[in-house]
């Protein structure tokens, strides 16, 4: 009797229906899979074998083959040991249960148990898109899954227990859908604003960016709190809502970076590469392609350190996914796209050692090496940094006073309302914040008054402008409009833009 | 082409050569000069010139006293329009003659009458501060319209602040350079190199294909406080190679001028030091017109404090700041404005030229004669 069992594999964010069809046959003793499978594929039967053995059942002595349809997509990783185990057991008679419409998931122990796998959120909603309801996975991927509306979810922990589930012996209990309360995991940030002494202009820097989503870069000597700064970025954009949460859960499943515990991913995503990260690292791919830095830090903050030590051809690399917000990795398995929406926030220093600009420390770099470090930047990437600060190390005494500066939940309120503005903006544009408009947007949104154009002009003359920088001064003066809830432009607004500007 | 003298034509022959040192090539030149047999000469003194040169320099005189020689060095100069100015010639300039070691050649290419003119010089070092830098600026346009010849190196920061604040003015200007036209350090400045060629003048000791060294800057640093009557060191640290021009300003007895600056401010310490060992103190332009009893061409009493239309929040910043630069932080504080309030005012200020960086995230007032 040939048993026919449903499962999902991955491909990129998405799931494909695989069906598993497995047959006993007579002749020598054998278990052959056959479909296009990877070898950690192959190496299931191993597993399936031991795992029947251990769960007290017996695997008949006859040549067994099970065949993966499709077979031109290519099937990866172990998520298959737990269905072909189901129909190794339908195949011989060892179980007798209705299997039709339900998903199987999971990796299989030697003992019989099941261990938790990646991308199981993605595989999810891609099979409840396509019409499944019921799924059996692994106990481990029950909190990522728990999201997902109109989908009945069997989380279990061994084989025993999925086989005396079908035969009805004993049934799992259905795992209880979750609504998802946005700012669920607001705590979970363990640093505020409130416990970043003084810089109140890269503070105020800081909000600017977020309410517009620009990409901004401190620059600054070693230990003046950039890292610190940036790591409160999270903490003042506005809540997740339920698409960017799965959104990015689904990535960070995928990415195998969700840790047992974790639910739906609900805060901001963090993350800092270090800057020997390889373009790949960052953009995604590899043989078995994944998704990168910059995709994991999707909906969220990519933090990049020190950012000119990153190879040129690394940061080169950061230019599309900036423009376009989605990363398309190519390679010859086939094309694979991962969103890839995030704020990027740069430290640099103002020179390799540092000191250059300060007032009382002395610089020892020649005017050649800051020149040069500086170009390590290229103007391309520069352009998509909106904001520009300096940051300057914090006196002793602001250090240890005790003056409560503005608490981040108070900072997101207003980032809230700025970003509510755009929302209604930009509704029939395609995009969400001042920060993705283009010269288009920027031409329809951002009428300059005759005094407005008369301060950039003169800005322009005696501050010595590239004209590259006249519509990054338009577009961050666009998001201080906002922030004020001014529906015009004003003088000021386009003044304090200016100001933004170090490099 | 110019028509060279043969003593000057000799000098240029001299200064062509390597490997001598000031002092033998001064001995050769009163040697040689006026000898119409150049070559029999030096081979009839063969004993006598081999004692004062030794070996390897003597056959180097030999070799080179030929007339394809000479005219290889003057192709030299006049394919790249340079113009030597030997010591012996007459518009070499009289400030620099009476000085120790004047150059013997000084290879020029601009404008020639500013070589006499009456000139100062505005040094600063390359990593000025931003104030430091609209400091030079504020002095570099006052000097330049009260009629000076302003002097200068052609390196980043004060250097090239003083040339294009006096080229954009119309006014003189010479840069003396480290080393050789072909060879100008920075490489980036080439342009501003040849800017300063077309519209004003620039020197240099070295024959053209002689690279910049750096031994040759503080040398060059001699011709710069030689050149001018007076001297301002805009900014410095303690050692740094501006001081060298101070010192050789203090050694030919010209007028030194030195910026104050505040206590643990590294760039200025160098000029406090200049004014603690009895420079003259300056900050503001009119000091040093004053000195020279000239009034500014403008025909501004600056006795008489500017009033520059400033709101009223621009002029609560311009008090604060009245007392010296301040961190933003502080500015906030004192004025009790919000940041957002504060920054738009000070880019303003920064555009009207008023306020400028002192230091990351501190800012400074440009002048000192506003009215409170």
């Amino acid at each position: 009797m040939i048993a026919k069992i449903s499962s999902y594999v991955l491909h990129g964010l998405n799931g494909i229906p695989i069906e598993i069809e497995v047959d006993v046959n007579n002749g020598l003793p054998a278990f052959d899979i056959v479909g296009l499978a990877d070898t950690a594929v192959k190496e299931a039967k191993e597993r399936v074998r031991s795992a029947i053995k251990n769960s007290g059942r017996q695997i008949p002595t006859r040549k067994i083959t099970a065949n993966l349809a499709p077979a031109d997509v290519k099937k990866e990783g172990s998520l298959l040991d737990l269905p072909l185990a189901i129909g190794v057991l339908k195949a011989c008679g060892g179980l007798v249960a209705d299997t039709d419409g339900i998903i199987f998931l999971g990796e299989l122990s030697l003992d019989g148990s099941l261990r938790r796998i990646n991308g199981v959120l993605p595989i999810i909603i891609s099979a409840v898109t396509a019409g499944y309801t019921k799924f059996i996975i692994p106990k481990g991927n029950a909190n990522e899954s728990s999201y997902v509306a109109g989908a009945k979810i069997y989380p279990a922990e061994s084989l025993t227990e999925v086989i005396n589930h079908l035969s009805g012996l004993k049934p799992i209990e259905e795992l209880k859908i979750r609504d998802y309360v946005a700012g669920e995991g607001k705590n979970l940030y363990d640093t505020d604003l409130s416990l970043v002494k003084g810089q109140t202009v890269a503070k105020r820097a800081l909000e600017i960016a977020v309410a517009g989503g620009h990409n901004l870069l401190f620059v600054g000597a070693p230990g003046t709190g950039k890292t610190m700064l940036a790591k409160c970025i999270p903490t003042i954009m506005p809540d997740m809502t339920k698409e960017e949460a799965l959104e990015t859960t689904k990535i960070h499943s995928v990415a195998g970076v969700l840790k047992d515990g974790d639910g739906i991913v609900c805060t901001r995503p963090f993350r800092s590469p270090h800057h020997t990260a390889t373009t790949v690292s960052l953009t995604g791919g590899g043989s078995n392609v994944r998704p990168g830095e910059i995709s994991m830090a999707h909906n969220g903050v990519l933090f990049m350190d020190e950012m000119p030590e990153y190879s040129r051809s690394t940061l080169e690399a950061l230019r599309q996914p900036l423009e376009d917000n989605v990363i398309t990795v190519s390679r010859a398995s086939g094309n694979v796209t991962y969103p890839a929406n995030f704020i990027l926030c740069g430290s640099m220093n103002p020179c390799p050692c540092g000191n250059y600009g300060s007032e009382d420390k002395v610089c020892t770099c020649t005017p050649n090496q800051i020149a040069k470090y500086k170009a390590r930047l290229s103007g391309p990437l520069l352009d998509r940094i909106d904001i520009q600060v300096q940051v300057d190390s914090v006196k002793y005494a602001e250090l240890s006073s005790n003056e409560q500066a503005e608490s981040s939940s108070t900072v997101r309120e207003r980032v809230n309302k700025a970003r509510k503005i755009q929302k209604e903006r930009f509704k029939d544009d395609g995009i969400l914040t001042n920060g993705s408009m283009g010269e288009k947007h920027i031409k329809k949104y951002c009428a300059l008054s005759k005094e407005c154009e008369s301060i950039l002009q003169s800005a322009y003359e005696s501050l010595h402008l590239s004209p590259r920088a006249r519509s990054r001064i338009i577009k961050v003066a666009r998001t201080i409009a906002d922030t004020c809830e001014s529906v015009d432009i004003a003088p000021a607004h386009i003044l304090e833009a200016i100001s933004y500007r170090s490099l | 082409m110019i028509k060279y003298t043969p003593s000057e034509l000799c000098l240029i022959w001299l200064d062509s050569l390597t490997g001598f040192s000031y002092k033998a090539k001064q001995g050769l030149y009163n040697l040689l000069d006026g000898k119409t047999e150049l070559k029999k000469f030096i081979e009839l003194n063969r004993v006598s010139l081999t004692a004062d040169v030794g070996d390897k320099n003597y056959n180097t005189l030999l070799q080179s006293a030929n007339k394809s020689y000479f005219a290889g060095v003057l192709d030299l100069l006049n394919e790249r329009n340079i113009v030597a100015v030997t010591i012996c010639s007459k518009n070499y300039p009289k400030e620099l003659i009476n000085t120790a070691n004047p150059p013997l050649v000084l290879y020029a290419k601009g404008n020639l009458e500013l070589l006499n003119e009456k000139a100062f010089a505005i040094v600063g070092s390359r990593k000025s501060l931003p104030i430091s830098i609209s400091t030079a600026e504020t002095y570099a346009k006052s000097l330049s319209n009260a009629g000076f010849t302003l002097v200068t190196g052609i390196a980043e920061g004060v250097d090239k602040t003083v040339l294009e604040t006096a080229l954009k003015n119309s006014g003189k200007v010479i840069s003396v350079t480290a080393g050789g036209f072909d060879n100008i350090y920075p490489a980036s400045h080439i342009e501003l190199f040849n800017q300063v060629a077309k519209e004003g003048l620039v020197l240099s000791e070295y024959p053209p294909q002689v690279k910049a060294m750096p031994y040759n800057f503080p040398v060059r640093n001699r011709i710069i406080a030689g050149l001018s009557k007076g001297v301002l060191i805009v900014s410095g640290a303690i050692k740094s190679g501006t001081l060298h021009t101070a010192e050789y300003a203090e050694e030919f007895g010209r007028d030194l001028f030195a910026i104050p600056y505040g206590v643990g401010v590294p760039s200025g310490a160098g000029c406090n030091d200049l004014i603690k060992r009895g420079a003259y103190l300056t900050d503001t332009p009119k000091d040093i017109l004053d000195f020279y009893g000239i009034g500014e061409t403008e025909g501004q009493d600056s006795a008489k404090k500017v009033a520059l239309n400033l709101t009223d929040d621009e002029k609560s910043i311009v008090s604060a700041l009245s007392n010296g630069s301040m961190h933003i932080d502080k500015l906030c504080e004192v004025t009790g404005k919000k940041i957002f309030e504060i920054m738009p005012i000070i880019a303003v200020l920064e555009i009207k030229a008023i306020v400028v960086k002192a230091g990351v995230n501190v800012y400074g007032l440009t002048r000192n004669d506003l009215e409170e």
